[in-house]
């Protein structure tokens, strides 16, 4: 094990996130992205993951607002940081992969221009330089025909594509925190495994790191190196991934776990019957304010899939 | 042999494209092509495979709701769908569907009591206080309260709108249930107990079930029999053993290859079964590296049986 | 806050009209058409007249009351008769599509084409002046708008689960457009159907300024001010207040239906939130 951990790139405080000044929506939530590090937020729906990451962004919509705790980003509060400022960042140093990437594009413009916008916006680079960039951009992200594929407009391509297309405006500017929110969510199998693939490899190669929220126990798996689990805007248990499945601490964790129909478990002779949630975790173990169960960080080479 | 309770025989379904140019060729979707599935008395058949495969046509082909471009859906030997189709009300009693959105699959400005038994009382059943018990019982048959009839959908949960869904599918009494996609938009949780409460409403009220998923582990979990479809052909069919422990054709190997299993992922097993053998000199139809166009016609294939109940498309 | 306003107002106008037109016998000093008395012509207001009169000594106040019943009245009537007609098209072109959609398509674009108020002119000119001519030609002519908000929404709906659902069920098309469909859709048909009643009291007006529409001495807004044109230096009064009526109305029209519009939406519901 590491004696030093680096500093995280991103440290969340006791974050607390109401709507309409009177619901809370996350009770305070506290957790560290290290650089690299690919982190998993897990949850259902509801759970306030995905707020989480809109709030890290600065993009949470009214009704919704931060009402409490402290978000540091490098050694900068981000709720302390104007509007203007925390926009530079966005884009520049973060960026996000929604998970509709027809609805997240212009579909008015060709791709190759909303690449390059973020070129000419952050880098302050000229149009024609940042063509040729954002045609790399398209390479990177394995595109094919990349020079063919900056001139089509979003509509004209595969979901697989266009997820692929936000990959690479949001990697444009090489960013220290990439927050990708269900980023397979809306895609086919098949292609789900090459974007995860995409995402895993650029970041790696740039030492970005990752907020990956999903409800996707397998995605996570797949990507992360330490994973989160929230549970009614709680986060209630976050350890590394291999010891989540290994040995889930929370309730309500080994109830997610067991109520996956899984690949291969079906014996047979007999009906796929599955487990319920609620056969394994109370609701009295559920929605409480109680610390979140962490176990240190393991040594990070070898968590790394 | 008796009939089986569903047969659709050599079933297509083609749409025509608008012209990419004024004056350009006509092009022609293939949605489906020459499919050929049973449903037996009891069983759950799921249909697999990816966006655009044709699944949701055949579902849809099955209930009425598209018309085939050729071919026919037989019920217990009459036809059920295309020429010589019964009328919607006859239709009604046989076949049901649970639609995948639990959101829009109610009409917002109804109770739920007043959807449940609108069935009733137009196919004569029961109107009135004998209506209001039948829709008491079948609330609490699928998990909810018999008060629930009075409220509007939008006070409900995901989960518990598809308990409606299943609920209003029930009414009739049918004897086919088509499930399109009904968990994959719901929370993994949720998901567990709707799997669970159509696997006892299937055994207590003797139902058949043709289930459209793309999601492989929930279909290993409830099927008897799967069939794999690919750009409009079933590519892959067999019992549910067959299909997920000898997985055969290259696209059914990719499909489960595909799912993100996070134990497997964690310890390094990935894990497609070895397929079964196919007879010597044929190929697998069609070629998967490839993506078909589906305005082409297809080169001709045949299933062929690789093992009992367990066919794999082969070129021929 | 601003939305709430702006309905209110909307609401207030409206209402007036409304008071003003049913309790017209009342509120109404003086007859509308019999008390006309050249000797007391293009009186200013105030006295014992609260608008003045016009040029053939006519209390305009009194006409301006009577005049709310004929615009109301063809404004609320043609535009009942516009949304009957463009729901029917709108929600059977949408559900049952093909050839009927491409038809009715097709009309509606026609009719987007002429200007609505050229058309009514037209068929005005056929069935000649008066008040039910003039609620037919008012009542076909506007109808387009309501067809494609109908058709529209009726596209979207059809496809959704519960739609479909009622014909897996076995219910008939009519059946389902009628329980199924036409609930949902009723909201933008209102609030349409609450814009067009503005614009229909304006068509009045042009039409009766025009001299075509209700015939004199009937009073209308339109005639009053067509009435007026000469009188415009001398007594400004009888086109001023008519002109106010009919400006007060159609705004408020305008607003109720654009708060309607608001209330219904439900991005704007959060956005109030």
């Amino acid at each position: 094990m590491s004696d030093h951990l680096p500093d995280p790139i991103l440290s969340v405080r006791d974050l607390r996130i109401c709507a309409a000044r009177q619901h809370q929506i996350l009770h305070g939530v506290s957790f560290d992205i290290l650089p690299g590090e690919t982190y998993g937020l897990v949850g259902e729906s509801g759970s306030g993951k995905s707020v989480t990451g809109l709030a890290v962004l600065g993009l949470l919509k009214r009704p919704l607002a931060v009402n409490g705790g402290a978000l540091y980003f490098k050694d900068r509060e981000l709720l302390k940081l104007s509007a203007r400022e925390r926009r530079r960042l966005r884009g520049d140093r973060m960026a996000m992969v929604f998970q509709e990437p027809m609805t997240a594009l212009n579909p008015l413009a060709t791709i190759g221009r909303q690449i390059a916008e973020m070129f000419v916006i952050h880098r302050g680079m000229g149009w024609t330089q940042a063509r040729a960039k954002a045609v790399e951009a398209l390479e990177n992200v394995r595109v094919p025909a990349p020079e063919e594929r900056a001139r089509a407009y979003p509509h004209q391509l595969s979901g697989g594509m266009r997820q692929r297309v936000m990959i690479a405006m949001a990697l444009a500017c090489r960013p220290d925190l990439l927050i990708a929110d269900e980023p397979t969510t809306a895609l086919d199998v098949t292609v789900q495994a090459g974007v995860l693939e995409l995402i895993a490899d650029l970041c790696r190669a740039e030492g970005t790191a990752v907020l990956l929220v999903s409800h996707d126990l397998g995605v996570i798996a797949n990507m992360c190196q330490r994973v989160g689990v929230m549970d009614r805007g709680r986060l209630v248990e976050e350890q590394d991934t291999r010891a989540l499945f290994e040995n889930p601490l929370h309730p309500y964790t080994r109830g997610l776990l067991a109520a996956r129909p899984r690949l291969g478990s079906r014996i047979a002779g007999q009906r796929g019957r599955l487990t319920e949630l609620d056969q394994v975790v109370t609701a009295s173990d559920r929605g409480r304010d109680a610390p979140t169960l962490v176990t240190p960080r393991g040594p990070r080479e070898e968590v790394t899939a | 042999m008796s009939a089986p309770l569903l047969e659709i025989r050599d079933l297509s379904v083609h749409f025509t494209l608008p012209r990419q140019t004024p004056f350009g060729p006509k092009r022609i979707l293939r949605a489906v092509q020459g499919v050929n599935l049973t449903l037996n008395e009891g069983e759950c058949l799921s249909i697999v495979g990816e966006s655009g495969c044709g699944k949701s046509t055949t579902a849809l082909t099955v209930m009425g709701l598209q018309e085939p471009t050729s071919g026919q859906v037989l019920y217990r030997g009459k036809p059920l769908a295309g020429p010589g189709a019964p009328g919607r009300k006859e239709r009604a009693r046989i076949a049901q569907m649970v639609f995948q959105d639990p959101y829009a699959s109610l009409n917002p400005r109804q109770t739920i009591g007043s959807t449940l038994a609108a069935q009733l009382a137009l196919h004569g059943i029961a109107r009135g206080s004998e209506a209001r018990d039948r829709v008491a019982d079948m609330l609490t048959r699928v998990g909810l309260q018999p008060d629930h009839a009075g409220r509007f959908p939008h006070e409900f949960s995901g989960g518990q709108r598809q308990r409606i869904g299943i609920a209003r599918a029930l009414m009739l009494d049918p004897q086919i249930l088509v499930l399109d996609e009904p968990v994959s938009a719901l929370d993994v949780s949720i998901q567990a107990q709707i799997i669970n409460l159509l696997m006892d409403l299937q055994e207590s009220m003797g139902l058949s079930y043709i289930m459209i998923s793309h999601d492989l582990s929930v279909v290993e979990h409830v099927s008897d029999r799967v069939a794999v479809m690919y750009f409009g052909r079933v590519v892959e069919e067999g019992g549910w053993q067959s299909v997920f422990q000898r997985p055969t054709h290259p696209y059914t190997r990719r499909l489960i290859g595909s799912v993100p299993d996070a134990e497997a992922i964690l310890t390094g097993a990935r894990r497609v079964p070895d397929p079964a053998p196919i007879p010597e000199g044929r190929r697998f139809s069609p070629d998967i590296s490839a993506r078909p166009d589906p305005s082409d016609m297809p080169e001709p294939s045949s299933l062929t049986e690789i093992g009992p109940g367990h066919r794999v498309r082969l070129a021929d | 806050m601003r939305l709430r306003f702006n309905f209110t107002l909307g609401l207030v106008l409206v209402l007036t009209a409304v008071v003003c037109a049913l309790g017209a016998p009342w509120l109404a000093p003086f007859d509308p058409i019999l008390d006309a008395d050249l000797m007391s012509s293009e009186l200013p207001p105030g006295g014992g007249h609260l608008m003045g009169t016009d040029g053939q000594g006519r209390d305009v106040w009194s006409r301006v009351l009577y005049g709310a019943q004929v615009s109301l009245a063809v404004g609320v009537i043609s535009q009942v008769i516009n949304s009957c007609i463009g729901t029917a098209l709108g929600v059977s072109a949408g559900y049952f599509g093909g050839w009927w959609d491409d038809l009715v398509n097709g009309l509606t674009n026609v009719m987007l084409a002429i200007p609505s108020l050229v058309f009514a002119l037209a068929i005005m000119a056929v069935l000649g002046p008066g008040l039910p001519s003039l609620l037919i030609a008012l009542g076909l002519t506007n109808w387009s708008w309501t067809c494609r908000i109908a058709r529209s929404s009726t596209l979207s709906l059809k496809n959704q689960g519960f739609v479909q659902a009622a014909r897996t069920a076995g219910f008939g098309d009519l059946n389902i457009m009628r329980t199924q469909i036409l609930p949902n859709i009723l909201g933008p048909v209102l609030v349409i159907g609450t814009l067009g009643i503005g614009s229909a009291i304006l068509a009045e007006a042009a039409l009766s300024f025009l001299g075509i529409g209700i015939r004199p001495p009937q009073p209308s807004w339109g005639n009053m001010l067509s009435d007026a044109r000469e009188l415009i230096r001398t007594a400004p009064w009888a086109a001023i207040f008519p002109g106010l009526a009919i400006f007060a109305t159609v705004l408020g029209f305008n607003l109720l239906g654009d708060g309607l519009r608001d209330m219904l939406d439900p991005h704007m519901r959060t956005r109030k939130a």
